[in-house]
């Protein structure tokens, strides 16, 4: 169970960088239409109540402690997989949804 | 905000963070490790082993446990822990030398277990809340820290906020660079903010009760008086299992007060320290008064208190705040050296003699708290398996030799700094390091194999388990060891 709460987790937070304008300015990508952003958001805000309604279903007592602090380490994991490997991301982004900026 | 205010925040950041860290570094590392105190205290003491775990409570056991108990009941705070799945032992326990120890007891049998004489998880549970200075001198010193702890925070949000949108989830990929040491301090501190703050605060008001005017005075013990008339031991199995009905669940420890003996309920139960008890009138054996009702606001206290101590749940949430307490270390560590790295870098312009010297002195003493804490942690665990059992005052020379690994460290930093070899002592003392970790579970199967084979055949895989994860550290330290020997000293 832990594993499927992690790894719902960690995919609503890269919906969370894949919605992020900042992130798409910084890897010179550009929106291909206005829903993105939105699609991307919800599937972020949903990803994350499912697995924080998955922390307080099977750890009743602490699972919202769980919850933040499992959110926490995903962000950094994140964050650090984005400095490390941002072709993950930047690839995803071309493949599915971005064109590349006109330089 | 104006930039005198930003800067002022700045000099607060980057000083109380310096000088604070020193000493948090040490209190966070030993503060993740005491959140495995029990599972640590067991592998510290591996003839318990060969014992197998225990279901039930006897009679007999907590006749022995009440017998222990009356040897140091003129020392302040004593209490008998029951066995828990964590610790399936009956503890006798009393606070001596700014820690607690005591003896151990079968729970069925009801013999006093022959274990060595250690300092255990309890010594490191005490450098986390005293420095294991003492506990009221001690405890000051960790509350003001905790306070420059909470400056630290605040400050930090404050001048990191105006770049934080634009810096989110951003870490220059090149560790060697200053760039990657400030956004790793950065991300790791705004995503683990929430948890900083609870744990800044949650310390603080664990502390703080003691120095109001209305706190508990320091613990004085009173000696045992010459012709006490030996009192007859209550009946305590019958009073148990009262509790335990009382609680629908065992309890985790019981005191004795002049009148009443008190049970206190299991610490796994609430997110919040409730402290629920019942007590019992320990002439009679009736129940003379329990636990009341709380407000909304002690109950906010205690929730964050019993937040910080992490006995609630099961052991994922401990993993989770391990975890948590790690990475909130490799921030601080990463803090100090971002500091070492720019005044390093500043050091080319500057021409001041006297400057230089300081800041390679801290450079030095950054160093050495950061792997002298390691280093001597993992000291503490070899001389568990080194020092003789029987020697004299054992306990004293496990903690000893851990002061002496962590000072003599620092001391190694400092020179090293200013005789400009960084890189050596660097690669020296994660060598050390890995060194230690990596062959600690083998010394451990030559001392003591016998206990251990025991434990596996009494499904008892603890002692495996930590022996695997000391291991695993030792890879990952020696992976640090070869990646520092190839980069350099930045």
């Amino acid at each position: 169970m832990f594993i499927l709460v992690f790894i719902i987790n960690f995919l609503s937070l890269f919906f969370l960088i894949c919605a992020l304008n900042i992130i798409r300015a910084r890897y010179k990508l550009t929106e291909n239409s206005l829903m993105e952003s939105v699609i991307y958001k919800s599937g972020f805000t949903l990803f994350n109540v499912i697995s924080l309604l998955l922390c307080l279903y099977y750890w009743s007592n602490p699972g919202w402690l769980i919850w933040i602090n499992l959110t926490s380490i995903n962000a950094l994991i994140m964050a650090l997989c984005l400095g490390f490997y941002p072709q993950l991301y930047t690839k995803w982004m071309k493949l599915f949804h971005c064109n590349q900026a006109p330089k | 905000m104006n930039k005198k205010t930003l800067s002022f925040f700045r000099i607060c950041h980057q000083w109380i963070g310096l000088i604070g860290g020193w000493f948090l570094f040490l209190i966070f590392i030993s503060g993740t490790i005491s959140i495995f105190d029990k599972e640590i205290t067991q592998w510290m003491q591996p003839e318990l082993g060969q014992h197998p775990i225990a279901k039930t409570i006897s009679s007999k056991a907590l006749n022995q446990s009440f017998a222990s108990w009356e040897k140091y009941k003129h020392i302040h705070k004593n209490l008998i822990a029951l066995p828990t799945d964590r610790d399936p032992y009956i503890r006798v326990l009393h606070f001596q030398d700014n820690m607690l120890q005591g003896v151990v007891i079968d729970p069925r049998e009801g013999n006093i277990l022959p274990v060595r004489a250690t300092g255990g998880g309890y010594f490191i549970d005490s450098l986390h809340n005293n420095l294991f200075i003492g506990r009221y001198i001690g405890g000051a010193i960790v509350l003001i820290i905790g306070i420059a702890f909470l400056l630290v925070l605040i400050s930090g949000v404050i001048i990191y906020l105006p770049t934080l949108i634009k810096n989110a989830f951003f870490i220059y990929h090149k560790p060697t660079t200053l760039r990657f040491k400030s956004d790793i301090h950065t991300i790791t501190g705004l995503f683990f903010l929430p948890f900083l703050f609870i744990v800044c605060i949650s310390g603080i008001l664990f502390l703080a009760p003691r120095y109001m005017p209305n706190g508990a005075p320091p613990p004085i013990s009173t000696p045992p008086k010459q012709a006490a008339i030996k009192q007859q031991p209550p009946e305590l199995l019958p009073l148990l299992k009262k509790a335990e009905t009382h609680f629908n669940s065992m309890p985790s420890s019981i005191v004795f007060t002049k009148k009443e003996i008190k049970f206190f309920e299991g610490d796994q139960q609430h997110i919040a320290r409730f402290k629920n008890y019942i007590s019992f009138d320990k002439k009679t054996g009736q129940p003379t008064s329990s636990s009341t009702n709380i407000t909304p606001l002690t109950l906010l206290n205690k929730t964050l208190l019993r937040i910080h101590t992490v006995r609630a749940g099961d052991i994922l949430l401990r993993i989770v705040f391990a975890t948590m307490g790690l990475f909130s270390s490799i921030l601080i560590a990463y803090g100090l050296l971002f500091y070492s790295q720019k005044k390093r870098n500043s050091q080319l312009s500057t021409r001041s003699i006297p400057r230089l010297y300081v800041d390679k002195t801290i450079e030095g003493i950054n160093i050495g708290i950061i792997m002298g804490s390691l280093i001597a942690i993992t000291t503490l665990l070899w001389l568990n398996r080194l020092l003789p059992v029987s020697l004299t005052d054992r306990m004293h020379w496990e903690i000893r030799g851990f002061f002496i690994t962590f000072f003599l460290i620092i001391c190694c930093g400092i020179i090293a700094s200013l005789c400009d070899k960084i890189k050596l002592v660097w690669i020296s003392l994660m060598g050390i390091l890995s060194s230690l970790c990596l062959f600690l579970p083998f010394l451990d199967y030559i001392q003591t194999g016998r206990y251990l084979n025991a434990a596996i055949n009494n499904h008892n895989y603890l002692y495996v388990t930590i022996d695997a994860i000391i291991f695993l550290f030792g890879v990952v330290f020696l992976r640090l060891y070869f990646y520092i020997q190839k980069k350099g000293k930045n």
